[in-house]
């Protein structure tokens, strides 16, 4: 177990690499940097003295060394915990990421918490009552989810917000609480601008979730063991959550570790742009218009890292739940 | 020995492949109206926008962001006409706003008109005609007929979705193409050879899964560089797609191809001296289409999604080129939102693609295995 745990972690350490490397060249591909567009910014407008300082600003980021001394040297620093330094916004990249995190984490366990809490349930009640009005009810619901592209439903729903209810629904607080310490006020205005997303991952995030669920468990009710389960006199509650969900549910782990850890730190980059939400995505996205070459690296190196954590915690997790697999 | 009666009748039931999924595909009502749907659109919007939409692609009027003009058949004295007609339409300023508005003027009454001709353009990209399908009869320079709206340039919105609608959809399909290809090929190789080129391709398409697609796709589309010339910029665009969609399909092809190589009928064209690449592309790889076709169809609309996505946020397509993605780009902000809320109307279209591609592929799944289940 801990060599298979150790081997794993080995094997993300090389991706991790490979991956920071090859976004590196993927991010130094255009041709120019971000001082000459910031250069050509400053010409448009008509200023002159920038131009000197441009040169200091190419020796302070390293810019004027050849590339793989910049990716070495960025790299290293990296594993001690200097991300290097964001050029848009002139602070080292950890903070810039670090103020955003926390908003970050508590939307996705939000929405995460919101979607799993909605999807396993109808899931499991789809499975159960079969070809029932709510049955299809649900499945209309999560084909509609399925094919749904989150960022233009939240675009639709902003529509409806704005127009309908009149309410300034982007961002996460009103202009009174953006920097205003924690109070309950401040909490009733989180609640009221959480529930655009919450309701963009409710359609979108448990679609793919209910289908899995239902098909699996309908699969599972069908086998001996949940006969047996009845034919001893156990309450059907009993049944169905203890013996059939708990099997069911496997391949929703999977899902979890490959799909919902990684999307802490993306945040769902589309919809929180379109939502203006304070999140992580939104930062990327703009460091890669910038050419803000190492935000943007360091972006796609945690995406990666925890996309390949979170495949292992699922392998994991999996391992613990269902004892037959065994972990070589 | 004579055959009886009810083995007569059996005969028939045996059926080609072909005939079989189609027999199948025909019963799901759902996948026929998908497929259909599909048919018209491209046929719309891929290869006759110019005709179905009034105006030319950059043709401006005075009118900007005005709002829809509504198609009426009942005039402000209550007579009803036969023909569709349109309110002329009339400048105002919001002076609480400080913006200018358009309202209707009942007064002025154009008649939409079937097949008018309207600005010049080349059927095809061969026929030069100026019939559009639909348009104001007349010669009075301020008549329009904006069923959706215009926008901040006084441009018929619903021509551009239709003209939009070409690079979008084709992005789709030929981005798909390019996976398809290189999946199935790089599977197949994958699968059919194993040891040091499975090994290798294996490990490439493990990298491309380690790498979050989301994050790949921009940082690729980033990279191309602005001064590039339109069509470079949707041709790179579209192998980009490709290049990032592959690893998935070439596993499971891989997957298909290492369980069928080991059939009979494969030693059989062997030992009749058939060579590798015969092996590979005419025995193996029919063997997987069903499989990948089905795979193709509902991976499509992702295509056409991360298009318009890309495009959306200023990383892929860009003016003066025409999509969808694009398109968004004007109605993302709270301002469009409030004030133009008809730069919307590219969604629903959007939606409806993805429906039918949707319907499509469900039905093609259920139809290309026609000898298991129901």
């Amino acid at each position: 177990m801990l060599s298979y745990i150790v081997r794993r972690l080995g094997y993300a350490a090389i991706m991790v690499v490979l991956v920071s490397f090859v976004s590196f060249v993927i991010i130094k591909l255009p041709p120019g940097d971000f001082l000459t567009q910031k250069v050509e910014q400053l010409r448009a407008r008509g200023d002159r003295s920038a131009e000197s300082r441009i040169e200091e600003y190419r020796i302070r980021y390293g810019l004027d060394r050849p590339f793989i001394e910049q990716y070495t040297g960025w790299i290293t620093k990296f594993v001690r915990g200097d991300f290097g330094e964001s050029f848009e916004y002139e602070r080292p990249v950890k903070d810039l990421l670090g103020e955003r995190l926390t908003m970050t984490i508590i939307l996705a366990l939000a929405t995460l918490i919101f979607t799993w809490a909605l999807a396993i349930p109808l899931g499991v009640y789809a499975a159960v009552k079969q070809y029932s009005p709510g049955d299809q009810l649900i499945s209309i619901f999560s084909f509609v989810g399925l094919g749904m592209p989150g960022f233009l439903l939240a675009l639709l729903i902003l529509y409806f917000a704005i127009t309908v209810l009149n309410q300034e629904a982007t961002g996460l607080f009103s202009q009174a609480y953006v920097d205003a310490p924690w109070s309950i006020g401040r909490v009733i205005d989180l609640l009221k601008h959480l529930w655009i997303p919450a309701l963009v991952s409710a359609i979108t995030g448990t679609g793919g979730l209910i289908r899995i669920m239902r098909g699996n468990l309908l699969e599972t009710l069908g086998q001996p063991f949940v006969e047996a389960a009845r034919a001893r006199g156990l309450a059907n509650r009993t049944v169905i959550w203890k013996h059939a969900v708990r099997m069911a549910i496997n391949p929703l782990i999977v899902i979890l570790g490959s799909e919902a850890i990684p999307s802490i730190i993306t945040g769902n980059a589309l919809v929180s742009i379109v939502l203006n939400l304070p999140t992580i995505g939104p930062l990327f996205v703009d460091s890669l218009r910038k050419l803000d070459m190492y935000m943007a690296g360091t972006c796609i190196v945690f995406f990666t890292l925890l996309l390949l954590l979170g495949n292992l915690a699922a392998d994991l997790v999996l391992a613990w739940v269902d004892p037959r697999i065994r972990l070589e | 020995m004579a055959k009886s009666p009810q083995e007569q009748k059996k005969k028939p039931v045996s059926q080609s492949y072909g005939a079989l999924v189609w027999w199948k595909f025909k019963k799901n009502k759902l996948a026929i109206v998908g497929g259909v749907m599909l048919l018209l659109m491209y046929f719309s919007f891929v290869v006759v926008p110019e005709f179905v939409a009034p105006y030319a692609l950059e043709r401006r009027s005075e009118y900007t962001e005005s709002k829809p003009q509504t198609i009426r058949f009942v005039d402000s004295e209550g007579k009803f006409h036969l023909r569709p007609f349109v309110y002329g339409l009339e400048r105002r300023v919001d002076t609480a706003a400080r913006r200018r508005t358009y309202v209707e003027d009942p007064n002025r009454i154009y008649e939409i008109h079937f097949f008018v001709s309207g600005d010049p353009y080349k059927l095809l990209g061969l026929i030069p005609t100026d019939i559009h399908l639909y348009g104001t009869w007349t010669e009075d320079p301020t008549a329009s007929v904006f069923i959706m709206g215009t926008d901040s340039n006084g441009r018929d919105y619903f021509s551009r979705i239709m003209y939009g609608g070409r690079l979008s959809l084709m992005i789709g399909l030929i981005g798909q193409f390019l996976t398809l290809i290189l999946g199935s090929v790089l599977g197949a190789i994958s699968g059919y050879y194993g040891g040091t080129v499975d090994v290798v391709i294996q490990r490439v398409t493990e990298f491309l899964a380690a790498f979050p697609d989301i994050p790949l796709f921009m940082a690729l589309a980033a990279a191309i560089p602005a001064f590039w010339s339109p069509v470079v910029v949707y041709f790179m665009l579209t192998v980009i797609l490709a290049f990032v969609r592959w690893g998935g399909l070439a596993r499971q092809v891989r997957g298909l191809i290492l369980s069928l190589r080991e059939r009979e009928y494969v030693l059989a064209a062997k030992s009749f001296g058939a060579d590798d690449s015969r092996l590979m592309f005419r025995h193996l790889l029919p063997g997987t289409m069903s499989h990948i076709i089905v795979i193709a169809t509902l991976s499509i609309p992702g295509m056409i999604l991360a298009e318009t996505a890309l495009s959306w946020l200023g990383l892929g397509l860009r003016a003066p080129l025409t999509s969808w993605g694009v398109l968004l780009q004007e109605s993302m902000t709270v301002y469009a939102i409030r004030f133009a809320p008809w730069l919307m109307w590219t969604i629903p279209f959007l939606l409806l693609v993805i429906l039918a591609y949707n319907m499509l592929g469900d039905g093609l799944r259920d139809a290309l295995d026609p000898y298991g289940g129901r």
